[in-house]
């Protein structure tokens, strides 16, 4: 039988919602190389909605890191410290739902990234008619 | 049972589910590639959305098979474990199934969105 301490148990606690952060970040990182073609979407308020993106996705990670409850029905957590695998998996259980609650985000992001684009597109017909009215 | 059994099969079980994740990715890479090019004619614009797409399913994958719930106890054995096992691969593909539907059916509408627009 493993006995977990208070220290250790914290230990795992907060390791899981450093993991589910940097998840988010390399979540930015990885779109870094496309940031122009994300300012490009965005006609009007640039940085409000480029900043939105990116503390959305930030504050999904640690909201889904922090719903997992250490605490049992009477709010205690002394069962944890004779569990086995139990601490180790409450851990995993917080960078899971983070993983998954940011995957949920960016799906939104995504959908609303496309139909700003889709919004945005002006049709050809109305493009001939403004390009008529500047020659005129 | 002893407790490195529960750990290897964890793991492997969860290597089981990142490699079905990251093997859709690569089906439906090129696909993607073809509908986003299309869709957006801006290939930069084209890269990011492909980007965001992978991200999506890699993270629904991942994220759910990283939760599992092991029974660990005395009186755990392989038959619990297979339950375990099973329980673990069904959140992941369950995750998965959702994303691409959920995907899958925002493309469609948008796609057919653009075809009416256009015409």
């Amino acid at each position: 039988m493993t006995y977990w301490t208070s220290t250790q148990i914290a230990l795992i606690y907060f390791a899981g919602i450093a993991l589910a952060i940097l998840a988010a970040v390399l979540v930015l990182l990885y779109l870094k190389p496309c940031r122009r073609a994300l300012l490009s979407i965005w006609t009007a308020f640039r940085k409000a909605g480029s900043w939105g993106f990116k503390s959305s996705l930030i504050v999904a990670a640690l909201l889904g890191a922090l719903s997992v409850n250490y605490l049992d029905c009477s709010g205690e957590y002394e069962y944890l410290k004779e569990a086995d695998y139990l601490v180790l998996s409450k851990g995993l259980e917080q960078i899971g739902r983070a993983l998954v609650l940011l995957s949920i985000t960016t799906g939104a992001w995504l959908l609303v990234f496309i139909i700003r684009l889709l919004v945005n597109r002006h049709p050809k017909s109305e493009k001939q008619d403004d390009n008529d009215k500047t020659t005129r | 049972m002893e407790k490195t059994t529960f750990l290897i099969t964890y793991l492997a079980c969860f290597l089981v589910c990142a490699g079905i994740t990251l093997g859709l990715i690569a089906l439906i890479d090129k696909s993607l590639k073809a509908y986003f090019k299309q869709l957006c004619e801006n290939a930069r614009v084209a890269d990011l959305f492909i980007r965001m797409t992978k991200i999506v399913v890699l993270l629904a994958g991942l994220g759910a098979a990283l939760t599992a719930d092991y029974t660990t106890n005395e009186k755990a054995d392989w038959l619990s474990l297979t339950w375990n096992v099973a329980a673990q691969i069904k959140a992941a593909l369950e995750s998965l199934f959702m994303a691409f539907i959920i995907l899958a059916l925002a493309f469609l509408v948008l796609h057919v969105c653009t075809r009416i627009y256009k015409k």
